[in-house]
């Protein structure tokens, strides 16, 4: 499974979800079985999406300073905060470590994110550092693909 | 005794951020408090131009943690800007959907955010009074049922919507799938089992919450007597999806009853320098200031609100635990803050057993789903979103392209029953200047009780709301801050 998260219509946040949509047409018949989505929402809705499936790679817009910038994120380094930092749910991090301790079968899980600095308008356009990240981080889920055949 | 005036400038927080400004007096005790958040620009923009039947798709956009509750008020506006209604079948497969949704957000809400504060108590330390605390208090199984059960709704509301968040089946006069004969006695299966998880999760609340936190419930911190706004059915009794909005003045009487196409013609929005949110009243009272009693306009909505303006639920052990509720108060109008988390799992419950119904209903698999149009004007669409009620009002001209849109969530609603909590909160529990986190949290529940969605009233990102409160001395210094930053954006 491969979930973009986004808002659509949030300018550089919908980056993840971008990413997965240049996925999805440039997807080879060696990936069928590989469920490409996108998502809009975190915490526990997003465990509730990956609580099936065996691997999983979920792409993201982070807010950073140089936006476009593509990383790697490792699960240790997500922030976990005591109470949930989000008014409606559990952070991402919190929501993982909910399903390990109520002993519920995650993923193999690789998170990749997308810089972006905080958006502020609603526009269905990324800006130009981050369309060229999207494409990025698209050919960076593509090599994880690659591993798993 | 004295105090400083202070200008607060909410153009200078960072987007998205939610704040509470504590002011002391010279003596240390609370002399205000303000609750302020800042709002994202140009969402009426990003509609203006587009194909009315698209802003059932757009608007859900505003916010992840009600998209529903948009899907649906849009969906309705849509049917009322063409001028039609949904076939017999359509309302029945959209209230299942609503049903679906509305259990569904209101288990995450008590599970979540609510329960944690009781159940480890309001002053247990900030690293365990949360969920993952939870468990080591209740067991790990209890959390595996609630996602189990959360799992179930999403289901339901996959089936119809197409997708779980940011339905795309709602259209004028119906909805864009039917429910095969498979789909319908899945979701009965599903249905079924949620509605046993609700009972149990409402007998957890009135056998281990309510008689150990008795005295915080019924505190007068926690009480505010304002007036009471909810939709219900020709009979009074409580409905989610449709009906007429009623509103009760703080003795119970009604104040008034009215389609809501006509809630301009009740409801005003004052301005304040200090927030971005507006501040709903009652016209026909008056915006006195943002406080509570009879002669202010000032007035509340979601779970506690609907329970205040119905007569009666339509479904039979609901209806029961409303009787009982209202008998632990000694009678309604119930003022009680804290009585939020009561009502919302009685609702949640009357949400069960109505969806279910409809589950079991087979007529929701026949085929007309969509009833004629005509062409495009100026429509308004409401319903009960699990905090409040939500209009979304749409001008749209004959060629079917919006010209304009009001959107009022239910927590702009509740903006001033939000900020007379907080205040009232901070006075009761800050005295002598003594603040710690426990404190904080306690001013906390205030808000929480009302499950703000600030996503939706300030169309901020959805999911990232992190918190700042600041406690300012007579001298205007601050003298403590108390942060809940670094929100992970989903990702880290």
């Amino acid at each position: 499974m491969i979930i973009g998260l986004g808002n659509p219509i949030l300018g550089d946040d919908s980056a993840g979800i971008l990413a997965v949509r240049e996925l999805k047409e440039k997807r080879k018949s060696s990936h069928e079985k590989v469920e490409i989505k996108e998502f809009y929402v975190g915490g526990i809705r997003l465990l509730e999406e990956l609580m099936d499936y065996e691997k999983a790679v979920i792409v993201d817009a982070i807010i950073g300073d140089r936006p476009g910038n593509v990383r790697l994120i490792e699960r240790g380094t997500l922030s976990s905060k005591g109470h949930g930092s989000t008014i409606h749910d559990v952070s991402i991090s919190q929501a993982l470590d909910l399903a390990e301790k109520s002993g519920l079968r995650l993923p193999e899980l690789r998170i990749i994110g997308i810089e972006i600095l905080p958006p502020t308008e609603f526009t269905e356009n990324p800006s130009p550092e981050v369309e060229k990240g999207i494409k990025e981080a698209a050919k960076m889920v593509e090599k994880i693909m690659e591993g798993w055949n | 005794m004295s105090t400083k005036e202070i200008t607060i400038n909410p153009v200078t927080r960072l987007e998205g951020e939610a704040k509470i400004s504590i002011f002391l007096d010279e003596g240390g005790n609370v002399e205000d408090a303000y609750f302020q958040t800042v709002e994202f620009k140009g969402f009426e923009r990003f509609c203006v131009g587009r194909a009315v039947e698209e802003l059932a798709r757009i608007t859900p956009r505003i916010c992840g943690v009600c998209p529903g509750a948009h899907v649906m008020a849009s969906t309705k506006a849509i049917d009322a800007v063409f001028g039609t209604k949904p076939t017999e079948t359509a309302r029945k497969i959209r209230e299942l959907y609503y049903d679906a949704f509305t259990v569904h957000d209101h288990l995450l809400h008590f599970y979540v955010l609510a329960a944690p504060d009781f159940v480890m108590g309001p002053d247990a330390p900030r690293a365990s009074r949360n969920v993952l605390g939870m468990i080591d208090k209740v067991g790990e199984g209890l959390v595996k049922k609630v996602l189990r059960n959360m799992k179930n709704m999403t289901d339901i509301q996959e089936m119809i919507g197409g997708k779980a968040i940011h339905s795309v089946f709602g259209l004028p006069g119906g909805v864009s799938k039917g429910i095969t004969e498979e789909e319908r006695q899945e979701m009965e299966k599903k249905m079924k089992e949620t509605l046993e998880f609700v009972k149990e999760s409402l007998a957890l609340l009135k056998e281990k919450i309510v008689p150990a936190y008795k005295d915080l419930i019924l505190s007068e911190g926690y009480i505010h007597r304002t007036y009471y706004m909810g939709t219900v059915d020709e009979n009074n009794m409580l409905n989610l999806y449709d009906g007429d909005l009623r509103v009760i003045d703080p003795d119970g009487n009604e104040f008034a009853k009215f389609h809501p196409s006509e809630y301009l013609e009740h409801i005003a929005e004052h301005v304040e320098p200090w927030t971005f949110i507006k501040f709903p009243y009652l016209k026909k009272v008056g915006w006195k200031g943002v406080k509570d009693g009879k002669d202010s306009g000032i007035y509340r909505v979601g779970p506690l609100a609907r329970m205040n303006v119905a007569e009666g639920l339509s479904t039979p052990v609901a209806n029961e635990e409303f009787k009982e509720f209202y008998d632990f108060f000694g009678g309604s109008p119930v003022h009680h803050t804290m009585a939020y988390h009561w009502t919302r799992l009685i609702e949640t419950l009357y949400a069960a057993e109505h969806g279910l119904k409809l589950a079991k209903d087979k007529s929701i698999t026949n085929r007309d789903i969509r009833a004629e149009i005509g062409v495009a004007g100026e429509g308004v669409g409401c319903v009960e979103a699990p905090r409040g009620v939500l209009i979304h009002h749409y001008f749209a001209n004959p060629d079917g392209i919006t010209e304009k849109v009001n959107i009022i969530v239910a927590t702009t609603h509740n903006n001033g029953g939000i900020c007379m909590s907080v205040r009232k909160a901070a006075k009761s529990v800050i005295k002598k200047g003594k603040v710690n986190d426990g404190i904080l949290n306690t001013i906390e529940m205030a808000f929480r009780a009302y499950d703000p969605c600030l996503a939706c009233a300030t169309h901020t990102l959805p999911g990232t709301m992190p918190m700042e409160v600041e406690i300012i001395d007579h001298r205007g210094r601050k003298i403590k801050e108390l942060r809940r930053l670094e929100c992970d954006n989903r990702s880290g």
